[in-house]
């Protein structure tokens, strides 16, 4: 059991470490697009539309790495009263609903994005055309991780919730 | 007629996030989706995907993980530490200077970093030791930290006035303009309570004995610390206002600038992006998904209809002077409990066709939200900035010491909310003569 709890962490992790340098990428297409229109007088059709599908994959698929650190901002004044156990025992009520949001966004998404491939809808208006399946298809896959990660927050606060230790 | 169930049971669901402590994100998106099952029926549902994708296809939005990363790789590049000790040596002999020097940094570090947090746990724990140790009494030492910390909201490049921008589709060029004469504004205020301050009671800030300073040729080396940030900050400000690059192209300048700039420090080195990168990526997936929650819920409130039942109530007052105080108050309750990125994704929907129906700029309104949201960030009991303030200041600092020390800047940023409201030229001289 622990071993698939770490197993699913470093996905997570892993997933958020390669999801990290796409800010590089964003930034990279944006300045050479801004070099060419101010020095050659020649901006590209395709640097602000690449530079979107990025950031799209970016902003999503960084959620699972988010639950993992517990980064997601929560409102905690009376949340901090509890002590860690009571805390964990609240979460427990929450978490379904978080299951319920991320479920229905993995389900609908994935819905999207096939529909987006079969009927090979591309970004429009633009003369460059992309494609739109790469990109709607990272969010029912951002989803999908969010569900393992978020498994395995639960399992956890379970086990505290109810025995008071904490899964090791 | 509009059905007052629906509205409430978001509004619920919002309490109920408030008081389990469940992320922000999910409590705004999950409230939205119980509502749309009970109320609107299950073939409403796809919503959820539909409006994530939305936001995650925003040109403007791109600009806000380029900003953190500059602001990171800046920071990674040691700018906090240089500057403080370029500060402390041209301020220090000044009775209060390290006070202002505080100040100063913080407006300069939140200048970079568009995000609270970062000015005040770096200066916190650079900043306050020191200070403490210099002889400094607490009431004068905490308070500038928090204030300047602030002014992230406010001075531009700022994460949140991007968010703003967004929501109320204007140009962020034009608001980033608009922030600055109001920052300098609280910059210049702020400084002069302190020196007020330490001249009437000069053993509350002692000056830097003789014996530390430095001769004014090591200063001059010094001050090497301050041009770099600043050429940062301009550069990316200056392509913007001279109408070169929009603000996300603007922010990709921001990433070479601060890239040449560890360069130049030599401290560019491959651990040092990669921490820096997932640094931002960590920030931004949770700012991110904000925004994806922010934006569930919104569309549902549409739905409700509880957009247009605000609207008839506050222009059913018919007098503006009630219409923005019932505005602002609802704004400084929101404020003791909701992050800025919350608090802008679900008030400004509701707030700004009415203040534009009245004829407001919302460029405006804009600037005078963040000055506001500043305020209730400093506000004691429940202020964010105080708590990250507890967390890093040395054990002997306790929360009363806090709350202390910031009554005189939230006095003074309440004055200056007010002189913004009173006089909206302030805020809009400057875009006006840019664009």
């Amino acid at each position: 059991m622990i071993r698939v709890l770490s197993i699913i962490d470093s996905i997570s992790e892993w997933s958020g470490r390669l999801i990290s340098c796409f800010v590089f990428f964003l930034a990279f297409f944006l300045l050479y697009d801004v070099v060419l229109r101010f020095a050659f007088n020649a901006p590209t059709i395709w640097c602000h539309e690449l530079a979107l599908h990025f950031f799209g994959a970016y902003a999503v698929l960084a959620g699972p790495y988010a639950l993992l650190h517990d980064k997601h901002v929560k409102i905690d004044l009376v949340y901090n009263l509890f002590s860690k156990r009571g805390r964990a025992i609240i979460d427990c009520i929450t978490f379904p609903l978080f299951f319920m949001f991320i479920g229905l966004l993995f389900w609908h998404g994935l819905h999207i994005g096939m529909r987006a491939f079969e009927l090979k809808q591309t970004v429009s208006p633009s003369p460059w055309a992309s494609p739109l399946w790469p990109v709607k298809l990272t969010v029912p896959l951002a989803a999908f991780l969010m569900l393992l990660q978020g498994l395995a927050q639960y399992i956890r606060t379970l086990k505290l919730a109810f025995t008071g230790k904490e899964l090791s | 007629m509009t059905e007052l169930l629906p509205i409430l049971t978001l509004v619920g669901g919002l309490l109920f996030g408030l008081i389990t402590g469940f992320p922000m994100a999910f409590t705004l998106s999950s409230s939205a989706i119980i509502t749309a099952l009970i109320f609107f029926g299950p073939q409403t549902l796809p919503f959820v995907a539909t409006n994530i994708f939305g936001m995650m296809s925003s040109m403007v939005l791109i600009a806000m993980p380029l900003f953190i990363l500059m602001a990171c790789i800046l920071e990674k590049s040691g700018v906090a530490e240089d500057l403080y000790a370029f500060m402390y040596q041209a301020l220090g002999p000044v009775r209060g200077g390290l006070s202002m020097g505080t100040v100063l940094i913080c407006a300069i570090i939140a200048a970079m970093s568009g995000v609270t947090t970062t000015a005040v746990v770096t200066m916190g724990l650079i900043a306050l030791p020191i200070m403490l140790k210099q002889g400094y009494h607490k009431s004068i030492a905490i308070g500038p930290i928090l204030a300047g910390g602030a002014l992230g909201l406010l001075i531009p490049p700022s994460i949140s006035l991007i968010v703003y921008g967004m929501v109320a589709r204007v140009s962020i060029g034009k608001l980033f303009a608009g922030g600055i004469v109001p920052g300098v504004i609280l910059v210049g205020a702020f400084l002069a309570y302190i020196a007020i301050r330490s001249f009437l009671q000069p053993n509350y800030a002692p000056a830097l004995p003789k014996e530390k300073r430095v001769p004014f040729k090591e200063l001059i080396f010094l001050a090497k610390g301050l041009i770099l940030p600043i050429a940062v900050v301009g550069a990316v400000l200056g392509t913007i206002f001279a109408g070169i690059a929009s603000p996300t192209e603007a922010a990709a300048v921001g990433v070479a600038g601060a890239l040449v700039s560890a360069l130049i420090n030599r401290r560019l080195n491959w651990t040092m992006l990669s921490e820096a990168a997932i640094r931002s990526m960590g920030i931004t997936g949770m700012i991110m998904w904000i925004l994806f929650g922010a934006a569930c819920f919104t569309s549902i409130f549409f739905r409700t209809g509880g957009q247009d039942m605000i609207a008839d109530l506050l222009l059913g007052f018919e007098n503006p002077v009630l219409i923005f105080g019932f505005i602002l108050v609802v704004m400084i309750v929101l404020g003791f409990f909701l992050d800025e990125i919350t608090q802008v994704m679900i008030t400004v929907p509701v707030f700004l066709p009415v203040i534009v129906q009245l004829g407001y700029d919302p460029v405006w309104f804009g600037i005078l939200f963040m000055t506001q949201v500043q305020m209730d960030y400093l506000t004691p009991p429940f202020g964010f900035t105080l708590f990250y303030m507890k967390g890093v200041a040395p054990p002997e600092v306790s929360m009363g010491d806090i709350y202390r020390s910031i009554l005189p800047f939230v006095l003074i940023q309440l004055a200056v909310v007010i002189f913004i409201l009173l006089y909206p030229e302030v805020v809009m001289w400057l875009p006006n003569l840019l664009f």
